[in-house]
């Protein structure tokens, strides 16, 4: 008899052990998602581009996006490495604040994960997908080209608009 | 004589009613244990099979599209580089239960998102995460616990029974993986930003 109860609480015993070490059994995965707001993206604009006449060459002022430091720079700043679209409108009328007329300005746009304009890369098309760098921005380099050789005296201004939204 | 033998007939009878209640309430005990010791006492423990996590532990849906946007659905499959893995480790000659245990959504707070998980298994000896990838077996939609050999057998004749543990016998073993993948969303037009997480429970045992 006695016997048996030992058999009895051995059973026992190994029975709380046993279900204790299967819990080595089972493992845990996490899934998760972060979910970024649509207005999670920014363009901010670090320098405007500022064109005067002294740049000009046979009435015809050209910055470079690429190598001029006049050039406007722009910063997206978002999730890291997220794809984003980008749309702009290649030409923008330029308008005289100080008397009449207006002038077309053909921009140029090159863009680039890093701040590094000089490896940056035309953005030819009106509608580009790109993305975004992993220290969360994508820089622009806006230049242009205007012919002022028959523009009237003046100050001229205008907006160029860059649209950006996450893919 | 008679009075000899009646005093004998108590002492049996005594020593009866005895053996019936310490019976009895062994009985009882063992009643009370007989699940616990289908569960702990099956022809082979579990304790020798070791899950490992290859990468992170996770299943991340930002590493299938960077960007969750509400109204998207992101959905990773599972050939992709962010399809969670598990490497299971046992008896090569034995059957294994795997259960997975998940919400169907992913929470924050009280936003949620609709989870939709699929699974799959590689179980033909491949010895990295990589080689298993090709070819797994893809367990049908909404199917939660599949049981398979841990190391595929040749087709032909039934193996022989596995060979009981004893002392001085150390069975093969051989590594079996399972991959754990789906579909997120979408994700309600109103839900917050922020993290949205969940805890997919996988257990792995020998089958019974």
């Amino acid at each position: 008899m006695k016997n048996t109860c030992y058999i009895l609480f051995i059973l026992l015993t190994l029975s709380s052990i046993k279900l204790l070490a299967q819990d080595k059994n089972s493992i845990s995965i996490k899934a998760q998602a972060t979910v970024v707001d649509k207005s999670g993206i920014e363009l901010v604009t670090i320098k405007d581009i500022d064109i005067d006449e002294s740049m000009a060459h046979d009435g015809i002022i050209y910055v470079s996006a690429k190598l001029d430091p006049q050039a406007a720079v722009m910063v997206v700043k978002g999730r890291s490495n997220a794809k984003f679209r980008v749309s702009f409108v290649p030409v923008v009328e330029i308008v005289n604040t100080t008397g009449t007329g207006t002038l077309l300005l053909q921009y140029e746009i090159y863009g680039y994960p890093n701040d590094n304009q000089s490896a940056s890369e035309p953005l030819d098309a009106v509608d580009l997908n790109l993305q975004i760098g992993s220290d969360k921005k994508y820089y622009f380099w806006v230049g242009g080209r205007i012919d002022i050789s028959k523009a009237s005296p003046g100050s001229y201004y205008g907006n160029f608009t860059i649209e950006i939204e996450y893919i | 004589m008679e009075t000899l033998l009646s005093k004998l007939n108590t002492s049996d009878m005594k020593q009866s009613m005895r053996h019936i209640i310490l019976f009895l309430t062994l009985s009882l005990l063992l009643a009370g244990n007989v699940t616990a010791q289908r569960i702990s006492f099956g022809t082979y423990v579990t304790d020798d099979i070791a899950l490992t996590l290859p990468n992170l532990g996770e299943l991340n849906f930002n590493d299938g599209r960077n960007v969750i946007l509400p109204g998207q659905t992101v959905t990773i499959n599972l050939t992709d580089n962010a399809t969670a893995a598990l490497k299971i480790e046992a008896r090569a000659d034995l059957d294994i239960t795997v259960t997975i245990d998940a919400l169907a959504t992913l929470d924050l707070g009280s936003n949620i998102i609709p989870l939709k998980l699929r699974f799959a298994y590689s179980n033909v000896g491949k010895l990295n995460e990589a080689d298993a990838k090709v070819g797994p077996v893809q367990v049908p939609n909404g199917f939660t616990s599949i049981t398979f050999p841990v190391l595929r057998r040749a087709s032909g004749l039934p193996a022989p029974p596995p060979t009981p543990n004893h002392v001085g016998y150390t069975a093969a073993k051989a590594t079996a993986y399972l991959f754990i993948y789906g579909t997120l969303g979408p994700v309600p037009i109103n839900a917050a930003a922020g993290l949205y997480t969940g805890t997919i429970n996988v257990r792995v045992e020998y089958a019974k």
